[in-house]
């Protein structure tokens, strides 16, 4: 007993001395589902994420800088085109091929051409582009030993 | 004949001041027997990049505006081709792989911070991500290029300014 109890106070001293020396700063997290595939932070200290459940159904997700939900949707070959914390821009294949312009409120306008198949960038959805930065901090992938799944977190740099 | 040779100057004046116009300038280059796989600018001159030795191991390199190094990683094993996450003049952020995937901040005093989320760890890009071109070549006065000089097994990584 007083072994474990030794353990149990070993491991929160190292977390503690770990989160002490530790510049950057957790801000907030959102579930990444079984992996995350594109992130682009929208430069604001907000970001938009490409995710896929265990059964393969894709979504994108749009969080401000609370990590409050802005828009999200199902969506299938997607690929981020650009965002910024007014407007988001992403391709999307999931009922025809269209590009998807998302406005500050979740208000959707779709562009799509009867012959043409609009990708946004060419292999965007295969080999994705990410940004992962800010002025203000950066967003990293984590993977949650505990439910097997990724989660986006935010930190700042201080 | 007087009128040819005016022509003439002009020509060769207008040529020469597009030359000088268009030329880009080469103002450093670091040169190292490793291969230079990913390059990221801070956006005012200087970057980091991240290169692989000839053991296999993956060296992160940061660079200020004059091309001298601010910091300089130790070899990493487990490489992948997006290790640097981000890189400004005042900080640098990439992953370790030491003793697991661990992601470090550096500081302009070269001080090195684990970035700590309990739970799990972190990997800064998505996998898929990784195997994009996860480099930044340019800033607003210039660009870099990696270099390869197959005669002495090395490259380079080398800052040109646009003019």
């Amino acid at each position: 007993m007083k072994n474990f109890t030794f353990i149990v106070w070993l491991c929160i001293a190292v977390t503690a001395s770990c989160i002490k020396i530790s510049a950057a700063t957790e801000e907030w997290s959102v579930d990444g589902q079984q992996m995350i595939y594109q992130v682009a932070a929208d430069g604001k200290g907000g970001c938009v994420l490409i995710r896929s459940e265990t059964n393969s159904v894709f979504s994108i997700l749009w969080v401000d800088k609370k990590g409050a939900e802005i828009y999200e949707a199902v969506v299938s070959n997607a690929s981020i085109i650009s965002c910024s914390n007014k407007q988001l821009v992403y391709s999307d294949n999931l009922n025809d091929s269209e590009i998807v312009q998302v406005d500050s409120k979740g208000g959707t306008t779709k562009i799509s051409k009867p012959d043409e198949e609009a990708y946004g960038s060419y292999l965007g959805n295969m080999m994705p582009s990410t940004v992962m930065s800010d002025k203000k901090g950066f967003f990293a992938v984590k993977m949650d030993v505990l439910i097997s799944r990724q989660q986006l977190v935010r930190f700042s740099n201080k | 004949m007087k009128k040819l040779y005016k022509k003439t100057l002009v020509a060769a004046l207008i040529s020469l001041s597009v030359l000088f116009v268009f030329a880009a300038t080469e103002k450093w280059r670091y040169t190292a027997p490793m291969i230079f796989v990913q390059v990221v600018a801070d956006g005012n001159g200087g970057c980091s990049a991240a290169g692989l030795d000839t053991n296999g191991l993956a060296n992160i390199f940061w660079f200020d505006n004059k091309g001298d190094i601010k910091y300089s990683s130790a070899p990493n094993p487990g490489f992948i081709s997006g290790i640097i996450q981000s890189c400004s003049k005042k900080q640098l952020v990439y992953m370790s792989m030491i003793p697991m995937p661990l992601l470090v901040q550096v500081n302009q005093k070269r001080d090195e911070k684990p970035v700590v989320s309990l739970g799990g760890f972190l990997y800064g890009r998505p996998l898929p991500a990784m195997i994009a071109n996860t480099s930044v070549f340019t800033d607003n006065k210039g660009f870099f290029v990696i270099n390869v000089n197959t005669n002495a097994k090395t490259t380079a990584v080398v800052r040109y300014t646009y003019k």
